[in-house]
């Protein structure tokens, strides 16, 4: 229909033609009501469904650009675990949060307190021969255990780590607690920040890098011969004026 | 660069204490797929009854992505540095849409109309209400279905100037919904209209949706008035600067599924599958041999 433009996507029509003053309500209303005509026969065209649904639509695209609330989020980078779980193509599944207890005849947690496998309250255990004289079944069990929480904590500090690869720290470190590394990194940032955040840096210094400067032993070691020539030549530099 | 990248994030990386909080922050951060943004209906230092009529009207046709505050807010966003409470609002209230309306002697019944993106004002408009025909003075108003999907209609010559091509964006971005794409053609129940008029005036009217028999499997439309119905003077605006309005309307990539490619599992590698089609072995050129020719009495 002339000057009448639809977009199903989101559910409007635009007549886009001028209105004039000499215009009546009810030619108006006549408008008003041919573009949302052609705008309701515009969903009955759209293809059905299912023979089910007869009267169900999907919409398409709009084309009508309407700006987001917020920004896209970032892809976050994949913890080790994760890494390692799509190539070897394992799939993340849900598992039960409990599990039946023959021996106390009811469901009690998999894990954490009051958990099936919680060995902390066990008062015997099976004898295991491999053990040497002295030693004993139960620290053996608190010590797996507490290595286990120090390692997991390890992977978690180490993905933290790589998360926040190129962000400054977000909270006060003691300086003598960290690497030297680190107070290299946090200092480089320094140098290139500014009171307004890098917000009206667009030249080069925004894009400063941040990656430590590699000191060669080659460029340090000057060959023979050579300091002799720059001796000379700074020497004839001076005498040629006199 | 970094640094201000650094910043923005230091507020997000806080991590919450309670389970409660972990799950507030997940509710409220960004997402590729956007909910329905919220509208914040809020009342300036001084407002008239007509006023407060209509934030009620247009809160009861955004509902349920509406949020009204009761008491005043001396707000004034086209001041210098007025947006700043505003905002701030917006942002404890999740909102990035907002109606503000104050009532003064310059500018009597003033309606703002506004956006945000990032909880920072993107752009606003100023409406000053010339007739108001409230949702209670209409009949058919009892009808409305809520917590529909309204159409939304322009007329008028919106594609003149950039401003009311932003003002018809504004309005688009108020009244439509994009969260769901599927729709039930029952559901059809209500149109929004705004009109612009030669002087610049615009008209908001909301219609029911009536469909009727006609000869064809397509119906006929018939439209009944149901509040409510208000005449705007457009007064000042905002517009969006340019890079905020182009960093606003990035759309996301879409992320397709990768076919016929697979992870080689020991050794990490990814191994691709290709089809091509079948060998034309009668085709093949190949070195001719003697004993294959064909002899002088086969010929």
């Amino acid at each position: 229909m002339d000057g009448v433009e639809v977009d199903l996507g989101s559910l409007s029509c635009a007549d886009v033609r001028p209105i004039f003053q000499e215009e009546t309500k009810q030619e108006l209303e006549e408008r008003i009501r041919r573009s949302v005509e052609f705008l309701v026969h515009g969903l009955f065209t759209l293809p059905e469904q299912s023979s089910e649904r007869k009267s169900q639509r999907e919409l398409p695209e709009p084309f009508s650009v309407i700006p987001r609330a917020k920004p896209i989020p970032k892809e976050k980078p994949l913890t080790k675990w994760e890494q390692f779980a799509k190539i070897r193509g394992i799939r993340k599944r849900k598992r039960d949060k409990f599990a039946w207890d023959e021996g106390r005849a009811e469901f009690r947690p998999i894990h954490g307190y009051r958990s099936i496998n919680d060995g902390s309250n066990q008062v015997i255990l099976p004898h295991d021969p491999s053990l040497e004289p002295g030693e004993s079944p139960f620290d053996l069990l608190k010590e797996g255990k507490r290595k286990r929480i120090a390692s997991n904590r390890k992977n978690q500090e180490r993905n933290k780590r790589s998360l926040s690869k190129n962000q400054l720290p977000t909270h006060a470190l003691r300086a003598d607690k960290r690497s030297s590394k680190s107070l290299e990194r946090s200092a480089k940032i320094v140098s290139i920040s500014n009171r307004s955040l890098g917000k009206h840096e667009e030249g080069k210094k925004s894009k400063q890098k941040l990656s430590s400067t590699k000191r060669s032993l080659k460029k340090s070691i000057i060959p023979n011969g050579v300091e002799r020539e720059r001796t000379f030549q700074a020497v004839n530099d001076v005498l040629k004026n006199f | 660069m970094i640094a201000a990248a650094a910043a923005s994030n230091v507020e997000t990386q806080r991590p919450p204490k309670t389970r409660k909080g972990k799950k507030h922050l997940e509710s409220i951060a960004p997402q590729w797929e956007e909910p329905p943004k919220g509208l914040l209906v809020i009342h300036g230092h001084q407002t008239s009854q007509q006023l407060k009529n209509v934030l009620t009207d247009l809160s009861r046709l955004k509902k349920p992505h509406c949020k009204q505050l009761r008491k005043k807010n001396d707000i004034l966003p086209f001041e210098t540095g007025g947006e700043a409470s505003l905002e701030f609002l917006c942002k404890r209230n999740d909102c990035s849409l907002f109606i503000l309306g104050n009532h003064t002697k310059k500018r009597p019944n003033n309606l703002i109309l506004g956006r945000l993106y990032d909880f920072h004002l993107l752009d606003m408009f100023e409406l000053g209400i010339i007739e108001y025909k409230g949702l209670e003075e209409f009949e058919m108003a009892k009808q409305l279905k809520s917590q529909l999907k309204p159409l939304v209609c322009f007329v008028g010559d919106f594609d003149s100037d950039d401003a009311s091509r932003k003002l018809k964006n504004l309005f688009l971005d108020l009244f439509h919904d994009f969260e769901d794409r599927q729709i039930s053609l029952e559901q059809l129940d209500n149109v929004i209209v705004i009109s612009l008029y030669h002087d610049r005036t615009l008209s908001f009217q909301n219609f029911i949706v009536r469909l009727k028999k006609s000869d064809t499997y397509l119906p006929r439309v018939a439209l009944e008035e149901a509040g409510p119905c208000i005449r705007f003077s457009l007064r000042r605006y905002r517009l969006a600067a340019d890079d905020l309005w182009k960093q606003a309307t990035k759309r996301p990539k879409q992320r397709r599924s990768q076919r016929n490619v697979t992870m080689q599992p020991i050794l990490g590698r990814k191994v691709g599958r290709i089809h091509i089609g079948r060998q034309k072995l009668d085709q093949l050129v190949i070195k001719k041999q003697r004993a294959l020719k064909r002899s002088k009495e086969q010929k």
